[in-house]
């Protein structure tokens, strides 16, 4: 059994596909691609696979990870191991819009994937809705609060201590964009859309991707 | 509205609908092609939800096929859930297909199919999404042309305002010879009506437009006349000599649908004779699919989509010669993989249940037998004849070997049906559940599925009238009585939909202005439990100056001209007639196999028989015969 960290993409149509679906096109896509995924003990074996963060529906994820065990003992021989080969052969039979970027073999008894997530980077396209540096200005009122009050789920919570990092610029389209790193652990999830709301900023036509995640062992770097 | 343009409004607001994943596309296997390199567009079509529609296999074998030719795109479209039909309607936006988001009105033919007729509302609804107007003679060579096909066809009459080319029984070889005359006068820049006059001479077409209807005073029809010279008197059905081969690529959806499985035909037709089946009639002759084609298609196909479920479809089973083969074949391939082989209707017996043990791997879900009949007199009837005593040992054998749940089907308001005949269904009922009681005790479970018979056309019942549904109230009222014991669950099928079907299935075509006007007061999704719109249906048929009990609760004189009197399916009226005289002495009717009764069929075909000397039919080879020296 090895156990492999795959960072990938989740875009068009498949944004609008749910993270319970996503899991059964993972393991379609690998049944298809004959790399067998070791399977759990027990009476009711389930292939080992362990995703990352759920994604909001419709949003692009372009540093998407998930976690998957293969048994290549069960492997076609014909198939050489190579990461770039067995990236190729997902991406082959992957459908539009999900695509391998890495895939790295990780040691087998390494930490959960969700454990070591520390924080995620988002990107929020406000198209011309608003200029950056009014942005920047509504943000740094924001910021100055000392607590920004928010209620998910009939659930009160402070947004200011999720949001670690902030940068806005314009693209070469004139949109404006601001790239927000917030945490992303299981006690603390930071949502860009909440940001956008408690900013005053009406949502439509607003577009969020999340760009990567920052796990542990990349903070130590 | 073009399709960059439809692309940008959905991601508006397709967060707001349920299951968005139905609307966007993008599926493994889904064909992308090169607009500038098409000649031909067309859009598959199937007129209820996505979820249901995917697993069509009519819609998987045509997307598969057509898009073989190179300079032809067929792409695919199903009819919106309601909430996402609001938002497109509230923001203009036209159905298009789910490849390119081209609109539908920009197809070059759309390709409909209508296994059932429930589904007739939503045809319209469909072509009034795709901002195509929905009858016929409201369009133009500007619009796509309208094609339909499916099982519901072989009456075609209740839809032939709205349709433009009906394609009669088998498909394959048909919809690309449509094709080919579509590409040429579309090269030619002619009139609409020069296109069906050219499509009008292909075998197994038939043009409604072509038609006129008289009737007698007493409502019933007097004749159809052909108001064209050339237009054909009678529309003989479809046939391939041969079953083509299965489709390569199945289409793998993105969500969770009805049936997340690839499906193959191993046998079409059926021998058997059970006179309410109107599958059993309109799809002889009996022809098998090779063995080793089987197991190959089986084997690219889940390498293909990654399925782990095969279902592998016939209207009886056992009847394939090979099954045995078949069957330990694919116990020695897939015994260690895990996967799901499904093999429905299969013949009540012992046999039955060891071919089921090969297969079931580790999953143990219900075992499925349909003996839809209980007292003799009523097995009779229908000439489905499975002993009782034949039936419990099947029984018994199923609950002893690891079963826990069986689910039964019968039928109930069949023509002569008494509430004995009923009861005989609850005591034999009793029977099983106290089999399962002493096999395996409380765990034993039976789950009923009873239905509500319905006249189709093409069948010895034809003639007969549909059950009241007085009665029918009163015959589920005994068996709800008599079968409220733990372990037994029934399902029944819906009165208002047993109630629209005996209506559609044999109208003729006045039901067009019924079905419009039911659409225009709302009626949509009727084949949904809590949609049908009862009120809307009977106001259409009053506006209309039509009793749907004439259509219903009517026994048809002997030598009353149907409205599908000119569709033929091989198997002659005649010998319709005499099956149903049979069935109401209680004649038995063998199996044919076991003795040609000369429904026809193999006349009828003859030909296209003698033309493809590798065809397997199980009908014994006669001479060719022309129709006359009969
Ligand atoms: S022609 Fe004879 S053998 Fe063939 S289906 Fe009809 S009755 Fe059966």
């Amino acid at each position: 059994m090895n156990r492999y960290r795959i960072t990938y993409q989740k875009t068009g149509p498949l944004r609008y596909i749910s993270h319970l679906d996503l899991q059964k096109i993972w393991i379609r896509t690998l049944l298809r691609a004959k790399i067998p995924l070791a399977y759990t003990q027990g009476f009711h074996p389930v292939p080992k696979i362990s995703p990352g963060w759920p994604l909001a529906l419709g949003w692009n994820g372009l540093g998407e990870i998930i976690d998957l065990w293969f048994d290549f003992e069960n492997l076609n021989p014909l198939l050489e191991i190579t990461e770039k080969d067995l990236s190729d052969r997902i991406n082959q039979n992957a459908p539009q819009g999900l695509h391998v970027e890495n895939l790295q073999l990780i040691p087998l008894y390494s930490p959960a994937l969700t454990t070591i997530t520390h924080s995620a980077v988002y990107g929020i396209n406000f198209s011309t809705k608003i200029s950056p540096d009014e942005l920047q200005k509504k943000m740094n009122v924001l910021h100055a609060a000392p607590s920004i009050v928010r209620s998910r789920r009939n659930k009160t919570y402070d947004l200011k201590p999720l949001i670690e990092n902030f940068s806005i610029f314009p693209d070469p389209d004139q949109n404006t964009i601001m790239e927000v790193q917030m945490a992303a652990r299981d006690s603390a999830m930071g949502r860009p859309d909440e940001l956008v709301e408690a900013l005053g900023i009406p949502m439509d036509q607003i577009r969020f991707s999340r760009l990567y995640f920052l796990l542990e062992s990349s903070l130590n770097i | 509205m073009n399709s960059k343009e439809i692309e940008e409004q959905l991601d508006q607001f397709l967060l707001n609908v349920q299951k968005p994943g139905r609307y966007v596309g993008g599926e493994f296997n889904s064909i992308q092609k090169n607009p500038n390199l098409i000649k031909t567009r067309i859009a598959l079509a199937f007129p209820d939800i996505y979820d249901l529609g995917v697993p069509n296999l009519g819609m998987s074998i045509f997307y598969d096929q057509l898009n073989q030719i190179s300079d032809v795109w067929a792409e695919r479209s199903y009819l919106p859930w309601e909430d996402m039909e609001a938002e497109m309607r509230k923001r203009k936006i036209p159905l298009y297909t789910l490849e390119s988001k081209t609109p539908l009105s920009e197809m070059d033919m759309i390709g409909i199919t209508i296994p059932y007729e429930s589904l007739y509302t939503n045809v319209l609804n469909f072509l009034d999404l795709a901002q195509i107007p929905v009858f016929s003679k409201d369009r133009s060579a500007e619009h796509p042309l309208i094609i339909a096909g499916g099982h519901s066809t072989f009456n075609p009459e209740p839809m032939s305002a709205f349709i433009d080319v009906f394609v009669i029984g088998e498909g394959e070889e048909v919809f690309s010879e449509i094709i080919h005359i579509y590409q040429s006068w579309k090269l030619e820049n002619k009139a609409k009506i020069e296109l069906l006059h050219e499509i009008s001479s292909l075998e197994g077409v038939y043009i409604p437009s072509f038609y006129e209807p008289e009737y007698h005073s007493d409502g019933t029809l007097a004749r159809l006349t052909p108001v064209f010279v050339r237009a054909k008197q009678k529309i003989q059905k479809r046939i391939t000599a041969v079953l083509p081969p299965p489709p390569k690529h199945f289409v793998v959806p993105l969500i969770d649908v009805v049936q997340n499985r690839v499906a193959i035909e191993i046998m079409r037709g059926c021998t058997r004779g059970c006179r309410f089946c109107q599958a059993g009639f309109v799809t002889r002759p009996v022809r098998e699919r090779p063995l080793e084609q089987i197991i190959e298609s089986i084997e690219t196909s889940v390498e293909e989509t990654g399925h782990e479920e095969i279902a592998l479809l016939s209207l009886s089973s056992s009847d394939y010669t090979q099954i045995q083969p078949l069957v330990s074949k694919l116990h020695e391939i897939y015994n260690k993989r895990k996967l799901n082989i499904s093999l429905p209707s299969l013949r009540i017996d012992t046999v039955s249940v060891d071919i089921l043990e090969k297969l079931r791997g580790s999953r143990f879900s219900g075992f499925t037998l349909a003996p839809e009949a209980a007292s003799e007199k009523i097995k009779r009837t229908i000439n489905k004849h499975i002993t009782e005593d034949l039936l419990l040992e099947t029984v018994d054998m199923i609950y002893s070997h690891g079963w826990q749940t069986i689910k039964l089907y019968f039928m109930i308001g069949l023509p002569g049906e008494t509430l004995e005949d009923v009861q005989a269904i609850a005591d034999l009922c009793i029977k099983v559940i106290k089999i399962g009681r002493k096999n395996i005790g409380k765990r034993s479970q039976l789950n009923l599925g009873i239905s509500t018979f319905v006249p189709k056309p093409h069948t010895p019942f034809q003639w007969a009238k549909a059950d009241d549904p007085e009665q029918i109230v009163e015959k589920q009222k005994l068996l709800k009585d008599s079968l409220s014991t733990p372990g037994i669950k029934i399902t029944w099928s819906q009165s208002d939909t047993t109630m629209f079907e005996s209506w559609s299935s044999r109208g003729d075509r006045r039901q067009s202005a019924v079905i419009h006007r039911a659409w225009q007061l709302g009626a949509k999704f009727d084949a949904w439990q809590d949609h049908f719109n009862k009120e809307a249906w009977i106001q259409a048929f009053e506006e209309n100056h039509l009793d749907p009990n004439f259509y219903m609760h009517r026994e048809r004189g002997e030598n009353e001209i149907f409205p599908w009197d000119h569709i033929e399916t091989g198997v002659s009226k005649r010998i319709l007639r005499k099956e149903y005289e049979l069935s109401l002495k209680g004649d038995l009717r063998e199996d044919c196999r076991s003795g040609c009764y000369g429904c026809g069929v193999n006349q009828s075909f003859a030909l296209i028989r003698a033309e493809n000397p590798d065809s397997k039919w199980f009908c014994p080879p006669t001479p060719y015969q022309p129709e006359d020296s009969k």
